[in-house]
């Protein structure tokens, strides 16, 4: 006769679903960065950044719509101040050199756009990484604009032209890319003046330094504070000679042959609104119109 | 069953977004506040284990979408606090200013334990707290804050979102 043995030990609903659901994302977490979970990723990034966006949307027509009733009360009161003022303005037109500089600038920026080689795509930043320890910065472009993963991200900023990042994730409407303070982005620079090449490294947050590393000790004396460190453009990751910072501090420790260099961004990135994504494969279509219409 | 988790699920996604959207835009921040995990640890604590993992799970997927961490990593991480949460389902009353303040702080524990744990598994992944950043002590402090408010509110849609104790599992 068969003797059934019973096990005191029950395995009840909770736990099975725990240990699904565990066993499930411990797969897609080792499995994020081969080929298996890149579609997906894909796939569920257009969906949230997709709603993402919309959300964007609404409380940005929320702020304006408030900002609207005090502009209104706003504009009532300049209204009457105006009109007054409406006799001086042929003499505000002559001294109006401050505008000029100001469309000076923005034709700069324009001019950047279309006078790159490479073929470029201005963007939107609509919202920042919700993870504390990560962060992403979430575009409004997309692989429905042209958008495609490793293309590097710049940034005009008070007539300067800086390296912002590169892009990691590509969704159908919007992108999310990785800016050069993340704790994971390594990029291959050279100081200008040297022309010593190192690695710049992120330190996780905007608000640190970034650091240089890999510079010899032997050029310690031909370095001064405010050298501008650029792209190397090794690789073919990033455009060559795009300023990345400027040096703001050098250390020399004893132990190591290298001198630890800290960098200060040359973009503000609390202050960055647009960025400009470049396509290196594709040239950029307005030069060749420009050059075929001469 | 399937109401309350639908309801849950929807809420998730709206705080998800705001965090996303709206808190993680405000740069003035030191760092953004976990809105999400007080909502998990909230449905946890009141439906229980398997309401809490499962929940826990779907916000984890949501913020893996929108985040440049590796896949996977929230899932993995507000599963096992959704659980542990629900462990407390029935011993812990979720009223009042001070236990949901102290529940928001240790959750913000549990989760910085957790991923410095993750993280000694992935270790070319994933990235683990400095408890001794203002960062980090900000996040605590404004989730210990923030988890009443949040609890209060969420209150207001207990109709939809508890369960009956019958069929709490």
């Amino acid at each position: 006769m068969r003797t059934r043995i019973k096990s005191h030990y029950s395995f009840k609903l909770p736990e099975f679903v725990f240990v699904i659901l565990i066993a499930f994302s411990g797969i897609m977490l080792g499995f994020s960065s081969g080929g298996f979970v890149i579609n997906f990723t894909k796939v569920g990034f257009t969906v949230m950044s997709t709603m993402e966006k919309g959300v964007h949307a609404v409380t940005d027509g929320v702020t304006k719509v408030f900002t609207s009733f005090k502009d209104y009360s706003n504009l009532k009161k300049e209204y009457k101040e105006l009109t007054e003022k409406l006799k001086d303005y042929e003499y505000l037109q002559r001294n109006n050199t401050e505008i000029k500089k100001e469309n000076e600038r923005l034709k700069e920026q324009l001019d950047f756009a279309t006078n790159v080689d490479q073929k470029n795509y201005a963007a939107q930043i609509i919202s920042r990484d919700p993870d504390n320890l990560y962060s992403g910065i979430t575009i409004n472009k997309g692989s429905r604009n042209g958008i495609k993963k490793g293309m590097p991200v710049i940034a005009i900023q008070h007539g300067n032209v800086g390296i912002v990042g590169k892009i990691v994730t590509v969704g159908l409407g919007t992108s999310l890319l990785m800016p050069i303070y993340d704790l994971q982005c390594n990029v291959s620079a050279r100081i200008q003046n040297t022309r010593d090449i190192g690695i710049v490294s992120g330190n996780g947050t905007s608000e640190s330094p970034l650091t240089l590393k890999y510079i010899k000790k032997r050029v310690l004396d031909e370095l001064s504070f405010g050298d501008i460190v650029v792209t190397s453009g090794e690789n073919d990751n990033y455009m060559r000679d795009i300023p990345i910072g400027t040096i703001e501090k050098i250390t020399v420790v004893d132990y190591d042959s290298s001198l630890n260099i800290e960098l200060k961004p040359i973009i503000d990135f609390s202050r960055l609104e647009t960025v400009i994504v470049v396509d290196l494969n594709t040239p950029n279509d307005k030069i060749q119109n420009n050059s075929e219409a001469e | 069953m399937l109401k309350s988790f639908s309801i849950s699920t929807l809420i998730l996604l709206c705080a998800t977004l705001i965090e996303s959207a709206v808190l993680s835009n405000i740069t003035i921040l030191p760092a953004i506040p976990d809105i999400v995990l007080i909502c998990v640890l909230y449905f946890s604590i009141e439906n229980g284990k398997l309401m809490g993992e499962s929940t826990g799970f779907i916000s984890g997927f949501f913020l893996d979408f929108l985040s440049a961490c590796p896949f996977g990593l929230n899932c993995i991480l507000r599963t096992i606090i959704g659980y542990i949460g629900g462990l407390f389902n029935k011993t812990i009353n979720t009223d009042g200013f001070f236990i949901p303040a102290l529940l928001g702080l240790c959750a913000t524990i549990i989760k910085a334990l957790l991923l410095w744990l993750i993280s000694i598994l992935y270790p070319s992944s994933v990235l683990s707290y400095n408890p001794f950043t203002f960062s980090f002590l900000f996040e605590l402090v404004i989730n210990t804050i923030l988890t009443p408010l949040i609890f209060k509110f969420l209150g207001l849609f207990h109709n939809s979102i508890l369960l009956k104790p019958e069929t709490v599992i």
